[in-house]
């Protein structure tokens, strides 16, 4: 027992960017993918996950002038650092990945073949929520099997929830056979379709809407990454009571973490794509002839006009919750990003109405802020665990983000964990 | 200049590039050379508007373009039939503009 604990032990000490391409390796050669596919997506993913430490440590030292100078300046408690997606690096590094992993997939594979879900779950990107909630929860009890238990219930809630709104999703984006098991998309769908409820019995709400044409070509900028944090830089900077040269400075960087971040995660994703092709075969080919819905990426619900158009609107509107919400300890800068998959998830059910939307976004944050702001110190424990931000968590800082920092199901499985004592 | 294949999607992290690698594994199997591919958001393609030969999206785009749009959503849900038509247009296209 104690090789077996001091081998994963080393193994783990190797650090994410070298075990977590060691496992895709494996994983992918598990799913005949043959060496050559294998090995470029296992470098790929190392390579990612490095890419992704760089820029967003990059982005914690940018920030944590800020929130120190909104703190002293303004005396703003804002002492939180929001690292967005930057959370996908600290999922696929903890220990219990492939448990996770391979969790979902055998659980899918069976809950198909007994017709008790036609999402056929080979989008192995999205994964990573599972993972994040898995981490979190590693992070709180301590117990890697607490974790994968965990993340296994929020991947088959966002699987039965993918089965429940693939049709509306298929039709609003004329695309089919398609699933969205992303829980970003699948949670924000279903809070969307309960608050269209109330909406329709609103007389004068109802009808209320604008024109996302004329938002995209009047203020198509101000939903351009670089632009939104250049802006935010810029205002932090003067808020944070910052000199020309720091204020400057702080735009640029800012713009750059909004720009590269995706990009880093775009080359982490093309370590994944080899493995979600090969299993998506080798899945189709275990049930011939049925209707299944493949799952895909939440950003193909991106294409409608309206998503955009409330996002851009919901931007400047998402910083100005969090600065006042009492118990929003954070500005969700970096987190921004997720706005976009939780409106795509939004639309079909406002039928693309930027006014329905907007509230429907706007109701949706608030949970998140507060949550994300709650759970921070687990979020920073699990950055510390899987060694991420070390030398800044010695420090004192501490990190959150909306997603899925700020999940709602995560929130609940915490308090569960407090009443046990866990 | 080498036509551009620009491949776009919400977020320019994932299914564009799902639909990239397996465009120009295709491309390259029908021995179609000297284009340019790129990655991108769909807000990327005003930026690219003046260079690109053809779009591929990996989403419904609503938009009317000067250049042709072809929709990629094939490459995510694994229709191999799909995918050879949508990589046949690409190469008809990159063929037609090469000549």
């Amino acid at each position: 027992m104690t090789v077996v604990q001091g081998f994963f032990d080393w193994f783990f000490g190797l650090g994410s960017i070298v075990f977590v391409p060691i496992i895709m390796f494996v994983l992918c050669m598990g799913f005949r993918g043959g060496i050559a596919k294998s090995l470029r997506s296992a470098l790929y993913m190392g390579i990612g996950l490095a890419g992704l430490g760089l820029i967003i440590d990059y982005s914690v030292a940018a920030m944590t002038p800020v929130v120190e100078g909104l703190t002293n300046h303004l005396g703003l408690n804002f002492s939180l650092i929001d690292i967005g997606y930057g959370n996908v690096s600290a999922a696929w590094s903890w220990p219990g990945v492939v448990a996770v992993i391979l969790g979902i997939l055998l659980i899918n594979f069976v809950m198909v073949m007994l017709k008790l879900t036609k999402v056929l779950w080979v989008d192995m990107w999205n994964i990573w929520h599972g993972e994040f909630i898995a981490g979190m929860m590693w992070a709180l009890t301590g117990n890697a099997a607490v974790g994968v238990g965990c993340g296994l219930v929020l991947l088959v809630i966002s699987m039965k929830l993918a089965d429940y709104h693939a049709k509306k999703m298929q039709e609003f984006n004329g695309l089919e056979g398609i699933a969205v098991v992303a829980s970003s998309a699948a949670f924000a769908a279903t809070f969307a379709q309960g608050m269209m409820f109330i909406i329709n019995k609103i007389p004068g709400l109802r009808d209320l809407n604008a024109d996302s044409g004329t938002i995209k070509d009047k203020f198509g900028i101000f939903g351009e990454m670089s632009v939104i944090g250049a802006i935010m830089g810029i205002i932090l900077g003067i808020l944070a009571g910052f000199d020309f040269t720091n204020t400057a400075q702080l735009a640029i960087k800012l713009a750059a973490v909004l720009v590269v971040l995706p990009k880093m995660l775009s080359i982490l994703a093309e370590g994944i794509i080899p493995i979600s092709t090969i299993l998506s075969r080798f899945m189709k080919e275990k049930f011939p002839g049925r209707e299944l819905y493949i799952a895909v990426d939440p950003a193909i619900l991106l294409g409608d006009p309206s998503v955009m158009s409330s996002a851009i609107l919901m931007y400047p509107i998402a910083i100005l919750v969090a600065a006042v919400l009492p118990g929003c300890n954070f500005l969700p800068i970096a987190s921004l990003a997720s706005l976009p998959y939780w409106i795509g998830g939004m639309v079909p059910y406002t039928k693309g109405n930027i006014v329905h939307t907007v509230i429907c976004a706007a109701l949706w944050i608030i949970p998140a802020a507060l949550i994300a702001s709650a759970l921070a110190s687990i979020c920073t424990t699990l950055c510390a665990n899987t060694g991420l931000f070390v030398d800044e968590i010695a420090n004192g800082a501490m990190f959150t983000n909306w997603e899925e920092g700020g999940n709602l199901l995560l929130w609940l499985m915490v308090q569960i964990s407090h009443m046990f004592g866990l | 200049m080498k036509p551009l294949v620009l491949v776009v999607c919400g977020a320019g992290t994932l299914t564009s590039v799902m639909a990239s690698q397996g465009i120009e594994d295709g491309l390259k199997k029908r021995g179609v050379k000297g284009y340019k591919i790129q990655v991108g958001r769909l807000d990327d393609v005003g930026r690219f508007a003046d260079q690109i030969t053809v779009l591929v999206s990996s989403m419904n785009v609503r938009q009317k373009y000067d250049f042709p749009v072809i929709n990629a959503v094939s490459f995510l849900t694994g229709d191999e039939d799909g995918q050879e038509v949508v990589i046949d247009k690409v190469a008809k296209i990159l063929k037609e503009v090469q000549e």
